[in-house]
């Protein structure tokens, strides 16, 4: 290479060189990716003043809420960090596997809490594979509204491997604070007593079921009834009101000792019990009911219908029930009063009278009773298993004497708003307010009335 | 002893008494810092976001008050150009410089996963609720998690770990390493110490015998082998999870409330690209790593098993990514509507005739998808704080996806059914268009500011991306001349130039020149939001670009 050549291919290579640095040079002057702030450096200030100030001005109402949010958020991280979920779900599964059934209530109140323990001693006793079609239970629970139940039952299901079964069982039941306000569509609120009843049955059982929605059941029982005055005076004794005053005849006052002769037919084919989207069951009763030693003696005839439908989604649903009961006395003979049929309330276990949601419990007494309830269902929240669906409720019943008494203006409605959470296919919580003529009223359960 | 003497001696004597007692003072600085650890819990998370945070927000009167009048609080951690400098938190990767095909499929993955040569030594596990999964040691004594797919849904969650993984370390974030794994039952041993929270939700020891019972509940591939997602333990000195309000107090590189991160921000559109509705709190992790020789706290995202279709359960459900976990304004809405309005959601689900696209991919499409209606799991803050300067910045980021990028990262998932990369690929190249075109909407598109001369040139990335034709745009100008916080009106113009030249006198008469320019697309009755490009005179004559700026 000559001298001129390598110093041009110099001259070239640092203007090249040049060119590239400058390039470089103005690059770097703008590297979009720089750390160049607009109010100086981005570094952490060692006594923000200003921003503390601001914290707390615009901060303040949330601080005294910080004081709840700490020990729950610790509670629920000591609950996931230890398992206690899987450990108290276990536990539960485990005592169920062993035969005992712990039970709870749901609370509307206070006076609503109730408990309880159910034992199956078939499970108990390590059985249930050599007899799987032995149910050996027995049970007791309580609530804080003076109910005690106990029971104890004995069936054979799958007799000679058809759908024959029979067995027996004994309840006793004690209320401590029952309500009644007389017998008949026009009682007063006013007028509202209380009064204990103790009931004892004992009941043999020769059933069958046709298939897995299909039953028929025949019951014969003893039953014992012995009537009190109730825990609750401030509404005063039935006795007083009622046999001292002579205001009203209520047959069974006294209490009564009654042979029943029960036949009961079902077919259930709802797609899941706790909060149906289709399907329905039917329920007809037929009882013949007559007092040992007194003037007790009934037919009793009660048929109970609800159907659900979806409409055109299962995220709609519409639920309709009716109920149609009458007592029909024997010539010559009465219907007990706490035999007849009732209404009022949400008709959840403990409760016995039917629903009509807006009503006291048991508001009503008689011995007929029709009753329409409807529900409309629609679900606004949904996460993965979880769901809850609001609930327009409408209720619309009377009770009464014979059909001639019948008088549409004696209808008593209700109607409401509810919501309810389920997981899968469990009901987990069901909220309800309903209003009638006489108030609202109020309802916290973990099941839906029907 | 003299007076001096004895003098002196009292003052070494003090002086070193001094010194002494102020020594802890400044050997703190030598000494190894110590941060705070917490603990994760997505119980805690749930219950902070869905019912503390979200029952309370408008307690706190600066969101009241910003969501009254519509204000806008700007990201904090963005520099002068608009972007987010690189930090603990994340780094420009391939929002800056491409990433090779084979860089993409790699990601942050320094080995090739558990060295399948010898066997795995199960030393600690878990195989209850949602993240069922053994920790292993293998033969180089390295550690992994290995988590697996659903019974029915081999492929499905580990795939979707691995491949959201790989789009969240090049989109900037901090990752661990996930990989695809496949081995055999007998590659398994149980370190003798080893114990497990089983379903009993007791600790107990890990025997071979219960493992063969756990394997039961793992789906087998064909040639009996098991699938695993393996994140490769990190380094370093784990503190628990980054909260994505507040910020750490004992740490220097953590001056700005994460809230009021773009980075953190932005995971609400990352999240909708990527389907990732399980970004929480929970699912992050700050470490302490030595980095240049100094330790430093480096915050990671953690668990990507649900994205894209699937979650650790199975496929994705189909509310999410529509609701938050308890959504109040979607409950009342179907409260009020009495169920007669059918959610989105719910139509889209209807119309799939409840049916997800398959085992491997899960429940992933477009269909009535909105990039603006995303929503995680959880209602964090910093989400709702995003403005359209950072769902810009984040759009510009997912656009320098193209569609070979997008199946190349895809592929790491190693799918063994052709149909699922490519039905991963098809959605999330229409699910990018999808928040490029809303965003570049929502914000003035304009980027790739360069100054030559007196010539401002930039580039219309809805015109780049194909959004908007050539051409059928009007950029609106305005020149304010800037002395101090003073503004002065210069000049307006408009053109459909990419370009626009500075008046030298303009430059001689004030020390900056802002010009906002406004864009105007066709069919439009006025231009639409700003971005201000700041100019400075420099003292030897000639200007420079000194700012960016998107409106919030």
């Amino acid at each position: 290479m000559s001298k001129q050549v390598k110093k041009r291919f110099i001259a070239l290579f640092s203007l090249v060189m040049l060119g590239t640095g400058t390039l470089l040079a103005q690059e770097a002057a703008y590297d979009p990716y720089a750390s160049v702030w607009r109010e100086g450096p981005l570094k952490k200030k060692p006594f923000p003043l200003k921003e503390t100030f601001t914290a707390w001005a615009t901060h303040f109402l949330v601080y005294p809420f910080e004081l709840v949010r700490w020990p729950i958020g610790e509670t629920l991280a000591f609950i996931q960090k230890y398992h206690v979920q899987d450990k108290v779900d276990w536990i539960y599964n485990q005592i169920k596997n062993y035969g005992i059934y712990p039970r709870t209530k749901g609370l509307t109140n206070f006076n609503g809490l109730g408990g309880g323990l159910y034992l199956d001693f078939v499970k108990l006793a390590g059985l249930q594979e050599e007899l799987p079609d032995l149910t050996v239970k027995g049970g007791a629970f309580w609530t804080a509204e003076h109910i005690q139940d106990y029971e104890a039952k004995i069936l054979q299901e799958k007799i000679l491997g058809t759908g024959l079964k029979a067995g027996t069982f004994l309840r006793y039941e004690k209320r401590g604070e029952e309500h009644f306000y007389g017998i008949g569509p026009d009682t007063s609120l006013g007028d509202g007593t209380v009064y204990e009843i103790e009931r004892t049955t004992l009941a043999g059982i020769l059933g069958y079921d046709f298939t897995d929605t299909t039953r028929l059941e025949g019951r014969f029982a003893y039953q014992n009834v012995n009537i009190g005055n109730g825990r609750d005076g401030g509404r005063g004794a039935i006795d007083q009101i009622f046999v001292f005053t002579g205001r009203q005849q209520v047959p069974g006052l006294d209490g009564d000792e009654i042979l029943k002769w029960i036949l009961e037919f079902e077919h259930d084919n709802r797609d899941v019990k706790d909060a149906p989207t289709r399907g329905g069951y039917q329920r007809l009763h037929f009882s013949f009911n007559k007092g040992l030693e007194s003037s007790t003696g009934y037919f009793k005839y009660r048929g109970e219908a609800a159907q659900f439908f979806k409409l055109f989604s299962d995220r709609r649903i519409f639920g309709l029930r009716g109920v149609v009961e009458h007592n029909d006395e024997v010539e010559g003979r009465t219907v007990p009063f706490f035999d007849m049929a009732r209404l009022g309330g949400n008709g959840i276990y403990p409760r016995i009278g039917d629903v009509n949601r807006g009503f006291e419990r048991d508001r009503f007494y008689d011995e007929s009773l029709l009753l329409l309830n409807m529900e409309y269902r629609w679900a606004i929240w949904e996460y993965r298993d979880w769901r809850m669906d609001s609930v327009l409720l409408w209720d619309e019943g009377q009770t009464f004497g014979e059909w001639s008494d019948f008088q549409f203006k004696d209808f008593a409605g209700s109607y409401g708003l509810g919501f309810r959470v389920t997981y899968g296919e469990k009901a987990v919580l069901n909220i309800e307010v309903a209003k009638s003529k006489e108030g609202t009223e109020f309802y916290v359960n973990t099941k839906a009335p029907f | 002893m003299s007076t001096p003497k004895r003098l002196s001696k009292v003052l070494t004597i003090v002086f070193l008494a001094l010194t002494s007692a102020a020594a802890p003072l400044f050997s703190e600085t030598s000494a190894p810092p110590r941060y705070d650890k917490s603990e994760s819990s997505n119980y805690r998370d749930i219950f902070d976001q869905a019912v503390y945070y979200e029952g309370l927000q408008y307690f706190h009167l600066e969101r009241l008050y910003r969501d009254l009048f519509g204000k806008k609080k700007r990201a904090l951690d963005v520099n002068v150009y608009d972007e987010v400098p690189d930090s603990t938190f994340f780094t420009n990767r391939h929002g800056r410089e491409r990433m090779s095909a084979a860089a993409l499929k790699q990601g942050p993955a320094v080995t090739s996963g558990p060295d399948a040569s010898g066997p795995w030594s199960i030393y600690k596990g878990k195989f209850a609720g949602v993240s069922s999964g053994f920790f292993i040691k293998d033969g180089r004594g390295e550690k992994y998690l290995l988590k697996f797919d659903p019974l029915d849904y081999v492929e499905l969650a580990t795939g979707a770990e691995v491949v959201t993984s790989r789009f969240y370390h090049a989109l900037g974030y901090n990752v661990p390493q996930y990989t695809i794994t496949r081995f055999r039952k007998d590659q398994l041993t149980v370190a003798p110490d080893a114990r497990i929270y089983d379903d009993t939700g007791f600790r107990k020891k890990l025997t071979p015998e219960k493992l063969e019972g756990y394997l039961l509940f793992i789906p087998e591939m064909p040639d009996g082998q098991y699938q695993a997602s393996a994140s490769k333990i990190l380094d370093g000195e784990v503190l628990g999870p980054m909260e994505f309000q507040g910020r750490r107090t004992d740490d220097s590189d953590d001056p700005v409330n994460h809230q009021d991160r773009r980075e953190i921000r932005a995971l609400q559109v990352f999240g909708y690209w990527l389907n990732g509705t399980d970004i929480r709190e929970s699912n992050s992790l700050d470490v302490v790593e030595m980095i240049d020789g100094q330790p430093r706290i480096r915050h990671y995202l953690i668990d990507f098993n649900s994205g894209l279709g699937a979650t650790p359960l199975g496929p994705m459900p189909s509310h999410f990514g529509h609701e938050h976990i308890i959504d109040y304004g979607e409950i009342l809405k179907g409260f009020l509507t009495f169920g007669l309005w059918k959610k989105p959601w719910q139509k889209r689900w209807d119309e799939a005739g409840r049916e997800i696209q398959s085992p491997t991919v899960g429940y992933f499409d477009n269909r009535y998808s909105k990039a603006n209606r995303f929503k995680t799991q959880l209602p964090y803050y910093p989400f709702k704080d995003l403005t359209r300067a950072d769902g810009f910045w984040a759009a510009k980021i997912i656009m320098k996806f193209t569609d070979e990028d997008i199946r190349e990262v895809v592929s790491a998932g190693e799918y063994t059914d052709s149909k699922t990369p490519e039905h991963l690929t098809q959605v999330l190249t229409e699910r990018r268009d999808l928040i490029g075109r809303y965003w570049f909407k929502q914000a003035n598109p304009l980027d790739a500011f360069e100054l030559h001369g007196n010539e401002i040139r930039f580039e219309d990335l809805a015109v780049r991306h194909g959004f908007e034709s050539e051409g059928s745009s009007t950029y609106h100008f305005k020149v304010i001349g800037k002395k101090g916080r003073k503004g002065v009106i210069l000049a307006q113009d408009q053109t459909q130039e990419k370009a626009f030249t500075l008046q030298s006198e303009w430059l001689n008469q004030f020390p900056a020149i802002h010009l906002l320019i406004r864009t105007q697309r066709s069919g439009e009755e006025k231009p639409g939001p700003w971005v201000r490009v700041e100019i400075e005179s420099e003292a030897g004559g000639g200007a420079r670009l000194a700012g960016i700026l998107h409106q919030d």
